[in-house]
């Protein structure tokens, strides 16, 4: 069973690849006040104890790179959803 | 020997015990093993009060608050970052600039501190490349207790000694201490980059993706960052000065703490004291009213007496025994208890006829500080180290690191050996 998540395309763009033991995902916002929110998944991922579970970049296109371990997956998808940056989730 | 000094001896063996097997937490065994030296009426509670050195303590107490707030700004991954994309995202490159960073870091705040915040960040790199964190993480634990010899708040023992030892100020440790380990951090850094060459590779790709990263977002908050870094120099600056003004070294960190915490806001007080490391103060409050029942029962006088006799009150070899048996000793068991004991030894000894203490006090600091690069367990940091890579799926083995490190050590301590022959015994 995977999680699969819609969004609003028309606010921001995801995409994944799968890179060794890592799920890289690339989000771009078209709506900067919707950056804020994944600040607020980071913020959730650095109060934590482990430090590998998700890493959070910026790059200078102001696109956001997130390198998430395949085990925290769900975890990340889930914060997600919690600040509305996904509408929909569901197990296929 | 009296009844009350064989029983502080008993105490403080079975603490000692403690402390280096582990078996029950370190701060749990020098408390207990304090605590018993009052309840069985070997120093009294006044006279442990008046051993409990509040300077040291104070020292780390402040540093450690000034440092969860400035990190709180994302300054660590920013400079990681951008040392990271100045050397192209070289992988040997960044390993050498992760050393120095580490190094630097450790002299100006403390190692313990540098490498809780350096952990993170470095993972962050490598995960980003896709190399072994191990070879970053094991020049970490170096780079930090080499960095941390150089000044007088880099590495606990050198806090304990600044705070003992009225003569060794901020700027003596500087002056003494900060070419030579900066020499041996040079030597270090280029064996552990030629040991470690060939595990070192990444694609082309991947370093491309790392250059366009924007260090600039990840400073989260620029007015604390520049209130941090703005107390952060006082501070520095304070221990730069500290003996022309006056004041102790803990009252400059407590002072800029709590000049910070007025500036940032009391929205920081609760974080900033939650991540004071409360059972490190406490481990030194019990091994401060430990080792004062030695003293305060002749055991310390009749050990120095025993090291005089075994060098004959020789300066040269009293130092160089010193600068030996502290390396080996911190290489295997906590360098912190070490020092706490051998303080009071070399000022016994200066009551006995060693008029010129300067080269046993130097040999104390470089033996103590470098010999924790020995082994795995020879110092704070490193115990850190590979818990936290340990937690990530990254072991860092005992024998492994022993391997690489302990013939280090060695050589760290022959060079110390020719700097303080060199410069105080000829």
């Amino acid at each position: 069973m995977k999680l699969n998540y819609e969004f609003n395309k028309e606010l921001l763009s995801i995409t994944e690849k799968v890179n060794e033991e890592d799920i890289e995902f690339s989000i771009v916002f078209k709506n900067v006040k919707l950056a804020e929110k994944l600040e607020k998944v980071h913020q959730y991922f650095d109060l934590n104890e482990i430090h590998t579970d998700a890493l959070f970049f910026t790059n200078k296109d102001g696109s956001n790179q997130i390198i998430v371990k395949k085990d925290f997956y769900e975890d990340f998808i889930l914060q997600l959803f919690k600040q509305q940056l996904l509408e929909r989730l569901k197990w296929e | 020997m009296s009844n009350e000094a064989a029983l502080a001896i008993g105490i403080f063996l079975i603490a000692y015990a403690f402390i280096v097997t582990e078996k029950i937490h370190r701060t749990i065994a020098a408390m207990a093993g304090g605590l018993l030296m009052v309840f069985l009426g070997i120093i009294n509670q006044e006279t442990a009060l008046h051993h409990i050195d509040f300077n040291t303590l104070g020292l780390l107490t402040g540093m450690m608050i000034i440092v969860t707030i400035t990190a709180e700004t994302g300054l660590f991954h920013f400079i990681a970052i951008w040392s990271a994309k100045k050397v192209k995202g070289s992988p040997m490159k960044i390993l050498i600039a992760l050393g120095v960073i580490t190094a630097l870091g450790s002299a100006l705040l403390d190692n313990v501190t540098t490498v809780l915040l350096m952990v993170p960040v470095t993972f962050s790199i490598t995960r980003q490349l896709k190399v072994n964190p191990v070879p970053y993480l094991v020049m970490e634990i170096i780079a930090s207790n080499i960095g941390g010899t150089s000044t007088m708040i880099g590495d606990p023992p050198n806090i304990m000694l600044g705070s003992a030892v009225k003569e060794l100020t901020f700027m003596e440790f500087i002056y003494n201490l900060f070419g030579i380990s900066f020499f041996i951090l040079a030597v270090n850094v280029a064996i552990l980059a030629l040991l470690y060459r060939k595990q070192l590779k990444t694609t082309d790709l991947l370093k491309s993706a790392l250059m366009e990263l924007d260090e600039s977002k990840e400073i989260k908050n620029k007015p604390l960052l520049w209130k941090a870094l703005s107390v952060l120099a006082l501070t520095i600056i304070g221990f730069f000065l500290h003996q022309m003004v006056h004041i102790e070294s803990a009252s400059i960190a407590l002072g800029g703490a709590f000049l910070l915490l007025i500036l940032s806001g009391e929205s920081y007080l609760e974080k900033a004291l939650h991540r004071v490391e409360w059972t490190t103060i406490f481990f030194f409050i019990g091994l401060f009213v430990l080792v004062s029942g030695l003293m305060e029962t002749g055991v310390i006088k009749k050990l120095a007496d025993y090291s005089i006799s075994l060098t004959g009150g020789d300066v040269a070899s009293t130092s160089i025994l010193i600068l030996w048996i502290s390396a080996i000793a911190s290489a295997f068991i906590d360098n912190i208890p070490f020092v706490a004991t051998m303080i009071p030894m070399i000022k016994e000894m200066g009551t006995m006829g060693i008029s010129n203490l300067e080269p046993l006090w130097w040999s104390l600091a470089l033996g103590a500080c470098l010999g924790g690069n020995g082994t795995l367990v020879g110092a704070s940091a490193n115990v850190i180290v590979a818990g936290m890579a340990a937690k990530e799926g990254y072991r860092i083995s005992f024998a492994k690191f022993l391997f690489v490190a302990f013939p280090l050590m060695i050589l760290s301590i022959l060079l110390s050996t020719a700097y303080i022959y060199l410069r105080y015994l000829i």
